[in-house]
């Protein structure tokens, strides 16, 4: 009997449904938190009688043949890249993307790494760094003397410096886009890194080529919905409750045959 | 006298226990095809199968008939699957009759499972990166700066590219029926094969935005379960019934004859 290993295909599949879908609720109120979803597919089928084949010395053939499937299989989680609501927090360095894009972060060990998470500090020489003090490229450098930062929606950095009367610009921000966003890898702490489904990343002014805009004091929060993943997860503990139902099923059928009189 | 009795029990004495052992190894079966059928109640675009039974009829002598169960063929159920929204722009659910073609390395297979993205290249690709055709039988690829990507109920792909105000069309997506969709056969990865001929549709068939989840209903499957088990107990309390008539038989026969 089949029947035990393709519903246990099931089973361990409702639980990465579970798992991916309590990952999203937990990930809720994660500045830009882009939400995952599963992606499940057939697996292979047995022919137990082939398609075609003869069922008359005339020649008439079977229509269907006899196909039984051997269960399911999880076929790849993937990001759901819908914008997240923008909120405002009136924090000078809290930006939001509005669209397409991502900051770049150096990481220490030289690579670049992209991040949707605009809740952006200031270190202790003034550049502009993540919450885990990685810098954001280009580096911009905040000067002491700066009374307060303005970040316009085209990315451009400005600052009011004590003594002077007109702003003085103290760079521009760039965003990457990739031509396959959800073939990014997840790497934890909001970040992300290039692979070769992903592409490589096109850099731009916000506001350019397709880019999306800067909003300053405000952060994209994460794009979970949770009545959505509610619903999932019952739909998952029902299909879960289903497929256990089957092994039991076939496992009273199999003591059906154990306890025949002889 | 003996000579009568010796001939029946030479053509039937198992004959009883056969059938119901047929029966038995068809209702196996039929819990093989529920447990994938279960199995894929979330998978997208999944078609239920159902199992065809008849009965085989043997004819040992001119007079004696038996009929065996046979278990001939699994079929799918082509009933529509609920299209749930899920706001991804690549998300494509057909609504009727139709399938998507997609290139793999085994030639061209279909699917109803609609749930594609992009690759590296920009290209259309199922969730296993295999490019969805067009109507012309190519891949269709978004440019880099593409935004705001529509896909019309006839297939066609638009999007705006770069600053550019107007929208520009990028190709149209493939969608095909067949004469005969029983005779269309799941090879795995929600993919379906077939010697026919594909038709092209060019009806708004596409719904933007959702897919088409399977088609599996729960409680029809349960019940079915239910019923099959209670049908192979009563096989197995069969069996073990004419098991001990025909032992009670054995034991008077070999009396009367001592």
């Amino acid at each position: 009997m089949r029947a035990l290993s393709i519903a246990a295909t099931g089973m361990s599949a409702q639980q990465l449904n579970v798992e991916v879908i309590s990952h999203n609720i937990s990930n809720s109120s994660t500045t830009g938190f882009k939400a995952s979803r599963v992606e499940f597919q057939d697996l292979l089928y047995q022919n137990i009688r082939t398609v075609g084949s003869a069922s008359s010395d005339s020649g008439t053939i079977v229509p269907s043949g006899l196909q039984v499937g051997l269960g399911v299989m999880p076929a790849a989680t993937y990001r759901v890249n819908t914008q997240g609501v923008v909120t405002s927090t009136g924090n000078t360095f809290d930006l939001a993307v509005n669209g397409r894009g991502y900051f770049q972060v150096q990481m220490p060990d030289g690579t670049t790494s992209y991040t949707r998470s605009g809740a952006l500090q200031l270190n202790s020489t003034g550049q502009i760094v993540t919450a885990d003090g990685y810098q954001i490229l280009p580096s911009i450098t905040v000067p002491t003397t700066a009374t307060s930062v303005s970040i316009n929606s085209s990315g451009q950095v400005a600052a009011t410096i004590t003594g002077q009367t007109a702003q003085q610009t103290l760079g521009q921000l760039q965003l990457a886009s990739f031509i396959n966003p959800v073939g990014l890898e997840a790497t934890g702490n909001n970040l992300l890194k290039q692979t070769d489904a992903s592409g490589s990343p096109t850099t731009a002014s916000p506001g350019t080529s397709g880019m999306g805009t800067i909003i300053q004091g405000s952060l994209e929060r994460s794009n979970v919905d949770i009545v959505t993943e509610v619903t999932n997860l019952i739909t998952a503990q029902r299909a879960y409750e289903m497929n256990s139902k089957v092994i039991n099923t076939a496992d009273q059928m199999m003591t059906t045959s154990n306890q025949m009189k002889t | 006298m003996v000579g009568t009795f010796r001939r029946l029990l030479g053509v039937c004495m198992f004959t009883t226990s056969l059938v119901l052992l047929s029966d038995q190894i068809a209702l196996q079966r039929s819990v093989d095809v529920i447990a994938n059928n279960v199995a894929n109640s979330n998978t997208t675009g999944f078609k239920r199968q159902g199992i065809q039974f008849e009965t085989y009829v043997s004819r040992p002598t001119p007079k004696q008939v038996t009929n065996f169960v046979f278990d001939r063929a699994t079929f799918r159920d082509t009933t529509p699957g609920t299209i749930a929204s899920t706001g991804n722009p690549l998300d494509l659910a057909i609504q009727g009759d139709g399938y998507f073609q997609v290139q793999t390395p085994q030639g061209v297979q279909y699917t109803r499972n609609g749930a594609f993205r992009t690759d590296s290249e920009g290209q259309i690709v199922t969730s296993t990166g295999l490019p969805v055709l067009s109507d012309g039988g190519q891949a269709i690829a978004l440019p880099e700066d593409a935004s705001d990507v529509t896909i019309a109920g006839d297939g066609t792909v638009t999007a705006k590219t770069g600053t550019a105000t107007s929208r520009a069309q990028l190709g149209k997506i493939g969608i095909v029926k067949f004469d005969n969709n029983e005779a269309l056969f799941p090879t795995s990865s929600s993919l379906l094969t077939t010697s026919q001929a594909p038709i092209p549709i060019t009806d708004n068939v596409i719904v933007q935005g959702a897919v088409e989840d399977s088609n599996v209903n729960p409680v029809l499957e349960i019940t079915n379960l239910i019923l099959i088990q209670r049908a192979y107990e009563r096989a197995a309390n069969l069996i073990g019934q004419e098991n001990s008539r025909l032992t009670t038989a054995i034991d008077k026969l070999s009396q009367t004859t001592a």
